[in-house]
C-alpha cells in the first residue's frame, strides 16, 4: 500500500490517473450513441484503421497519435459512406476498414524493420508510459469531443432513437451521421495510449453495456455508463499496479467484471420484484 | 386561398424495383381539413406518406409542402408524422417522455439546449393522450396501445401544422381508437391543423373525416365525404378496389 501511495506520487503515476479518467469519461460517452444505434464494433474498425497510422507515422518519423488520427478519421469517413451507399450492408463497411486497416499496418510496420516495444505499446496499450504530450493531446481532444456532445445531445438521441422521424422532424441526418463517427474516432485516437489498439473499442462499448442493464432512461444511461467508466480506469490501473499486470488488459477486464455485475444486479432486482409481486 | 394550402401531392408515381406502387396520384390538403386516407393493404398507402413527408423521393411528379417544393421545406418541424406501428425497440433505455421531446430537436434549430418551452410542449403532448402518468415509464415496457399514443404525443409536441398519422389504430383498442380520433378532430377544429389520417377500416371515416381519398395504387377517390355518397357505395367501390389490387398487386408496399 506504501508503494501505492509513493507510486501515485509519482509523475507517470500522475499522468496514468489523469489520461485514465478522461478515457473513463470520453469513451463511454461516445460509445452510447454507438450501441444505441448498433454500430458497436465501429470502435473496433476505427481502432484498426488508427494501428495504419501509427505504423505510417512511425516509418515517417512523426508523432504517432497524429498519423492514427489522420487514419482514423478517414476510416470513419469510410465506414459511414460505404454504409450509407448500402445499408443492409453496414457491417460489411465495417470489416472493409477493418481489414484495410489492419492489413496497411502490418505491411507498413514490416517497412520499418523495426518492430519496437513503443509500437508493442501502441496495440496493447501503455498507460504508464503517457508522456506530457500525450497527456495534453488526450485532455484537449477529449474536451473538445465532450463539448461537441454536449451542444448536440437532443439531436444526437432524436437520430439514436429512430433515424427516419429525426429525418422528417427537420435534422440534418447524414451531416450527425458523420459527426458520431468522426467523434468516435477522435475519441479512439485519444484512448490508444490508455488502452491500446486493441482493446480500445471495449472502452466504447463495455461500461455502456453494464450501464444498459440498469439505467431507467437516456439520462441515466449516460450517466451510469461515464462512471462505469471512471470506476473500470481506476480500478484497473490500480490493479495493475498492484498485482503487477498489463493495464490496458485489466482495465478492459474491470469494465467487463463491472459489467458483469451490472446484469448480476438486475437479475437480483427483476427476481425480487417477481417474488414481491407473489 | 393559396396560403391555406398544406400539402399538394401533384402527379406522383413511385416504382420499386420496377413495380409501380404509387401511380399517378394528385391531391391536396388545406388548413383544418381532416382528411381520411383509405385503402386495401397493399395500396400504396403507407408509400404515400413516406412520399408526403420526404422519406421516399417520387419517381415522378412533384410534393409541395406550405406552397414549396419539399426540398426546399427548411422548418420541417411543421409536419408531424407518425409511422405504421413498428415493433417498438423494446431495449431502448429512454422515457416516454425523452422520447417525445425528440420532436423539439428539429423545431428548435441546431446547438439550442432544450427549454421551459419544449418541457411544456412534452407536458402539454402527453396530457392530450392521457399519457402524463407514464412520462417517467420506459418506452419498452409500454403496451401496443400505449407506445403508438406516445408516437402520437411525440408527434404533437413538435407542434406541427401537418400531422400524418399511418394506421394509428393498429393494435389499439376500440375506446383509445375514438379517443384518438375525438383528440384529432379536437386540433383540427380548434387548432386549424391539416390532418391525414390512413387506415383500411372505413367505419370511423364519415364521422371523423372532412375529405376522403380513396387509393388503390391509383388515385380512386379524392373528394369531400357528402361527395362521396353513402356507404353502401364506398364499401362497394372498396371491394372493387380491393379485388382489383389483389389481381394486379404482387405483393407491393
Amino acid at each position: 500500500m506504501e508503494s501505492l501511495i509513493e507510486a501515485i506520487g509519482q509523475g507517470y503515476m500522475q499522468r496514468a490517473i489523469l489520461a485514465g479518467l478522461v478515457v473513463g469519461v470520453v469513451c463511454p460517452a461516445v460509445g452510447v450513441y454507438l450501441v444505441l444505434r448498433r454500430l458497436s464494433l465501429v470502435g473496433d474498425g476505427l481502432g484498426h484503421a488508427s494501428f495504419a497510422g501509427v505504423a505510417g507515422a512511425w516509418l515517417l518519423g512523426i508523432y504517432p497519435l497524429l498519423g492514427a488520427a489522420v487514419f482514423a478519421v478517414l476510416g470513419a469517413v469510410g465506414i459511414e459512406r460505404l454504409r450509407s451507399w448500402r445499408r443492409e450492408y453496414g457491417d460489411l463497411a465495417l470489416a472493409i476498414v477493418f481489414y484495410s486497416g489492419i492489413a496497411l499496418g502490418v505491411v507498413l510496420t514490416s517497412l520499418s524493420r523495426r518492430m519496437s516495444a513503443n509500437l508493442f505499446g501502441y496495440l496493447f496499450g501503455s498507460i504508464l508510459t503517457v508522456t506530457s504530450l500525450d497527456l495534453l493531446v488526450i485532455s484537449v481532444t477529449g474536451a473538445a469531443v465532450l463539448a461537441v456532445l454536449m451542444l448536440v445531445r437532443g439531436e444526437l438521441f432524436a437520430l439514436a432513437y429512430d433515424e427516419d422521424l429525426a429525418r422528417v422532424s427537420g435534422l440534418p441526418v447524414g451531416a450527425l451521421n458523420y459527426l458520431v463517427v468522426v467523434l468516435a474516432a477522435v475519441t479512439v485516437v485519444a484512448a490508444l495510449r490508455v488502452v491500446g489498439i486493441l482493446l480500445v473499442a471495449g472502452m466504447l462499448v463495455i461500461p455502456v453495456a453494464a450501464s444498459l442493464q440498469l439505467a431507467r432512461s437516456f439520462r441515466q444511461t449516460m450517466i451510469y455508463a461515464v462512471a462505469f467508466g471512471v470506476v473500470s480506469v481506476l480500478g484497473g490501473l490500480l490493479s495493475s499496479y498492484l498485482l503487477d499486470l498489463a493495464p490496458g488488459g485489466t482495465i478492459v477486464l474491470a469494465a467487463v467484471l463491472g459489467f458483469l455485475a451490472a446484469a448480476l444486479g438486475r437479475r437480483a432486482g427483476s427476481h425480487r420484484r417477481r417474488t414481491e409481486k407473489i | 386561398m393559396s396560403d391555406h394550402l398544406v400539402l399538394e401531392i401533384d402527379r406522383v408515381s413511385y416504382s420499386y424495383g420496377g413495380e409501380p406502387v404509387v401511380e399517378d396520384v394528385s391531391l391536396s390538403v388545406n388548413r383544418g381539413e381532416f382528411v381520411g386516407l383509405i385503402g386495401p393493404n397493399g395500396s400504396g398507402k403507407s408509400t404515400l406518406m413516406q412520399l408526403a413527408v420526404g422519406l421516399l423521393r417520387p419517381t415522378s411528379g412533384e410534393v409541395r409542402l406550405f406552397g414549396m417544393p419539399i426540398d426546399r421545406v427548411r422548418d420541417r418541424h411543421r409536419i408531424g408524422y407518425v409511422p405504421q406501428a413498428t415493433a417498438s425497440r423494446t431495449g431502448f433505455p429512454a422515457t416516454v417522455a425523452e422520447v417525445v421531446s425528440t420532436s423539439r430537436a428539429g423545431r428548435r434549430g441546431l446547438f439550442h439546449r432544450s427549454n421551459q418551452a419544449d418541457r411544456r410542449a412534452v407536458e402539454h403532448a402527453l396530457q392530450s393522450v392521457g399519457m402524463s402518468a407514464f412520462r417517467h415509464r420506459l418506452i419498452g415496457e409500454l403496451s401496443g396501445g400505449q407506445h403508438q399514443r406516445v408516437m402520437v404525443a411525440r408527434a404533437l409536441a413538435g407542434e406541427p401544422e401537418l400531422l400524418l398519422l399511418d394506421e394509428p389504430a393498429a393494435g389499439v383498442d376500440a375506446v383509445a381508437k375514438l379517443e384518438l380520433l375525438e383528440l384529432l378532430r379536437k386540433l383540427v377544429e380548434e387548432r386549424g391543423l391539416a390532418v391525414v389520417y390512413v387506415s383500411h377500416d372505413f367505419e370511423t371515416l364519415r364521422r371523423y373525416f372532412s375529405k376522403v381519398v380513396l387509393l388503390n395504387r391509383e388515385l380512386v377517390f379524392f373528394g369531400t365525404r357528402e361527395e362521396l355518397g353513402d356507404q353502401h357505395d364506398i364499401q362497394r367501390q372498396l371491394v372493387e378496389a380491393a379485388l382489383a389490387a389483389d389481381h394486379h398487386d404482387h405483393g407491393g408496399r
